[in-house]
C-alpha cells in the first residue's frame, strides 16, 4: 500500500479547471441520418469553466448542483477518468490523468449507480482481489474485513455472491470494497441511493467515522439533502459547469435569503404557516394570541432542499 | 443451470471440431480419388487434428465486451482502480483456455487415435516448447487486435462491424479453416507476411516442418507481428483514453 505523501499539500488542488466535450450532433429523422452519414456538425460542449477549488486533508464536502450542472465531470477529472481540456488540477500530490500506482491506491470512488463489486462472486472474493490490487497485508486484510463487516452489518453476506443480495446490502458490501484500503480520499456519488432510512443513517455515521478516526477526505455528491445536511459542513455549488458558491452551508442559507416561517399550532389541530418578513415575530405571535385556541409557536428555517432549489434557480450566490 | 452450461461448454468445444473434421475427411476422400495437394496425407491429417485445438488457444474475445464497457462507461470501474484494465480480461482469457482444454483435448485425442495411422507428431521436447512458445506469441497477437479493435469504441459507437471483419479475414487466413499450405501457390509472398497465420498455421507447422530456416524466419515474423500488435494496442488505448467520457455516472 502506499501512504499519502502530500506534506503540506492541499488533497485537492484545481485552478481554472476546464473541460469540454466535442460532440456530434445529428440533425432529426430518416433525412439527418442520411445526412449525418457524410456530414456531422461538430459541437464543444462546455462542461466545467474555469474551476478554482482547493479541498483540504480531512474535510468533507459536498458537490451539488442540478443535473447536468457539471459536477459529475469534476469527479471524473479528480478521479482521473478524464483529461482536463484546460487548467491545473493536483490530488493527492498527484496529476490524477496519468493514473498513476500512488495516485489510484489513495483514492476510493463509490459510483451508486454503478457497481465496483464482482457481479458473480462473493463480495470476500471481490474483497481478495482489492487486497492484491491494493498490496494490502495479510493481517490488516483480515482486520480491515472484520471491522468493516462489523461496522455494515454484512459479516453474515460476506460469502453469498454478489447477485443474490438486495440492493441495501449490496451498497453496504460496496461501501466495504471501497474503504478496505483506507484511501486518502473518497468520491462517494449519491452513496445512499436506495437504501432504507436506517442504513442512510449507518453510512452517514460511516462516513463521519472514517473521516474522524483515519482524516480521510470526502467528496460528496448527492440529490439526498439530507446526506448534505448530515456529514458536509462546506459545500460547492456547480451550476452550469462553473462554482458559483463555495462555503459553509449557514452561508448559503444566509445567501439564499428564503424567509423563515412561523407555525401557528392551534388546540383543534389547525396549523398555520405565517412569513416571517416584514413583519416581525412578535406582531405575528399577538396577533395569533388573539384567538382563544393558541397552543404552539415554531420558528421554520427553510429546508435545504428549499434552498437547493432557489439557487439553482437563481444561480446567484457568488461569494 | 451449472449443469446446463457444461453441457453447453461440451456441445461447444465438439462443435469446433465438427468443421475442421468435415474438411479433414474431405481431403481425404479427394486424395483417395487421386487429388493431388502440394502436402503429405500425413501433413493434412495431422494440421487438421490439431487445428481446432490451436485455433481455441490462440483465440480471443476481448473487443466486444472492451467495446461494449468504453460505449456503456462500465470502464469507470476499472480505470479507478491500481490495476490495468487488460490484466482482468488477459485473465479472463486465461481462465477460458483452461476450461475449454478439459472438454476439447479429449475430443482431440480421440481424433488422433481415430487417425493414429496419418498422425505424425515430433518425439523431441524441444519442438513441443517451441510449438507452447509459439501459441504464447500467437495468443498475444491477437489478444493485441483484440485491444486494438475493441478500443475503436472510443472514436465510434459501434465497432461490431469492423469486429466481424477483422474475424473473417482471420478465419480464412489464419488457417483455421484451409491449410495456408494447400492455398494457391501465388499467394505465398502475401500468405508469409499476412498476421493471421502467425496465430494458427505456424504454430501448427513448427510441428510438422523439420526445416531450421523456415522456422527461424517463421519465428522473426511472428515476434515482429507481436511487437507491432502489442506497440499498436499501447498507442490506440492511451489516445483513446484521453477522448474517453466515461458515460453514465
Amino acid at each position: 500500500m502506499h501512504s499519502s505523501a502530500l506534506g503540506s499539500e492541499p488533497v485537492i488542488s484545481a485552478q481554472a479547471l476546464s473541460k469540454r466535450y466535442d460532440v456530434y450532433r445529428q440533425p432529426p429523422g430518416l433525412l439527418g441520418a442520411l445526412r449525418g452519414l457524410v456530414s456531422r456538425e461538430l459541437t464543444a460542449v462546455h462542461a466545467v469553466t474555469d474551476l478554482d477549488l482547493t479541498v483540504e486533508h480531512g474535510e468533507i464536502i459536498g458537490l451539488l448542483g442540478p443535473n447536468g450542472a457539471g459536477k459529475t465531470t469534476i469527479v471524473k477529472m479528480m478521479s482521473g477518468l478524464l483529461v482536463p481540456t484546460d487548467g491545473r488540477l493536483r490530488v493527492c500530490g498527484c496529476r490524477p490523468a496519468t493514473r498513476s500506482y500512488p495516485f489510484l491506491s489513495q483514492i476510493s470512488v463509490i459510483f451508486g449507480q454503478k457497481a465496483m463489486l464482482w457481479w458473480d462472486v462473493s463480495t470476500r472474493e471481490s474483497l481478495k482481489i482489492h487486497r492484491s490490487m491494493y498490496e494490502i497485508p495479510s493481517r490488516r486484510f483480515a482486520t480491515a474485513v472484520a471491522e468493516l463487516g462489523e461496522l455494515l452489518g454484512i459479516t453474515e453476506i460476506l460469502d453469498t455472491p454478489v447477485r443474490h443480495l438486495s440492493l441495501g446490502q449490496r451498497m453496504r458490501c460496496e461501501l466495504a470494497l471501497a474503504l478496505l484500503h483506507r484511501p486518502t480520499l473518497l468520491f462517494a456519488d449519491e452513496p445512499t441511493i436506495g437504501l432504507d432510512v436506517q442504513a442512510k443513517v449507518v453510512v452517514r455515521h460511516l462516513f463521519r467515522e472514517i473521516n474522524q478516526a483515519f482524516g480521510t477526505t470526502i467528496v460528496l455528491t448527492s440529490h439526498d439533502m439530507s446526506d448534505v445536511e448530515a456529514l458536509a459542513e462546506r459545500v460547492v455549488i456547480v451550476t452550469g459547469g462553473r462554482a458559483t458558491f463555495d462555503g459553509e452551508l449557514a452561508e448559503l442559507r444566509t445567501r439564499a435569503a428564503l424567509p423563515k416561517h412561523a407555525a401557528l399550532t392551534y388546540r383543534d389541530g389547525r396549523v398555520e404557516r405565517v412569513r416571517l418578513g416584514d413583519e416581525g415575530f412578535g406582531d405575528v405571535v399577538r396577533a395569533a394570541a388573539r384567538s382563544d385556541g393558541l397552543v404552539d409557536v415554531r420558528v421554520v428555517e427553510p429546508g435545504l432542499d428549499e434552498v437547493m432549489a432557489h439557487v439553482f434557480g437563481e444561480g446567484v450566490v457568488k461569494p | 443451470m451449472l449443469a446446463h452450461y457444461r453441457w453447453w461448454l461440451v456441445a461447444m468445444q465438439a462443435s469446433v471440431v465438427v468443421v475442421p473434421l468435415i474438411s479433414l475427411l474431405a481431403w481425404r476422400g479427394a486424395m483417395a480419388h487421386g487429388a493431388e495437394p502440394p502436402v503429405t496425407r500425413d501433413y493434412l491429417t495431422t494440421y487438421l487434428v490439431l487445428v481446432s485445438l490451436v485455433t481455441m488457444l490462440t483465440s480471443s474475445w476481448t473487443a466486444r465486451f472492451l467495446a461494449e464497457s468504453i460505449r456503456l462507461g462500465h470502464l469507470n470501474a476499472w480505470l479507478v482502480r491500481p490495476c490495468s484494465t487488460h490484466l482482468a480480461a488477459v485473465a479472463n482469457n486465461v481462465a477460458e483456455k483452461i476450461a475449454k482444454l478439459v472438454t476439447l483435448l479429449p475430443v482431440v485425442v480421440l481424433l488422433a487415435v481415430v487417425f493414429h495411422r496419418d498422425v505424425e507428431l515430433p518425439e523431441s521436447p524441444g519442438r513441443w516448447l517451441l510449438f507452447g512458445w509459439t501459441l504464447a506469441m500467437g495468443g498475444t497477437m491477437t489478444f493485441g487486435f483484440d485491444v486494438v479493435v475493441g478500443s475503436l469504441a472510443f472514436w465510434w459507437d459501434e465497432v461490431a462491424a469492423v469486429d466481424r471483419f477483422r474475424q473473417l479475414a482471420a478465419l480464412f487466413f489464419s488457417g483455421a479453416l484451409i491449410p495456408l499450405a494447400v492455398m494457391p501457390h501465388a499467394w505465398g509472398p502475401f500468405l508469409q507476411v499476412q498476421p493471421w497465420g502467425y496465430a494458427v498455421a505456424f504454430p501448427i507447422r513448427t510441428l510438422l516442418e523439420p526445416d531450421a530456416a523456415t522456422l527461424r524466419t517463421g519465428l522473426a515474423v511472428q515476434t515482429a507481428w507481436v511487437l507491432l500488435t502489442l506497440v499498436a494496442a499501447r498507442l490506440v488505448w492511451v489516445r483513446g483514453l484521453r477522448r474517453y467520457s466515461g458515460v453514465g455516472a
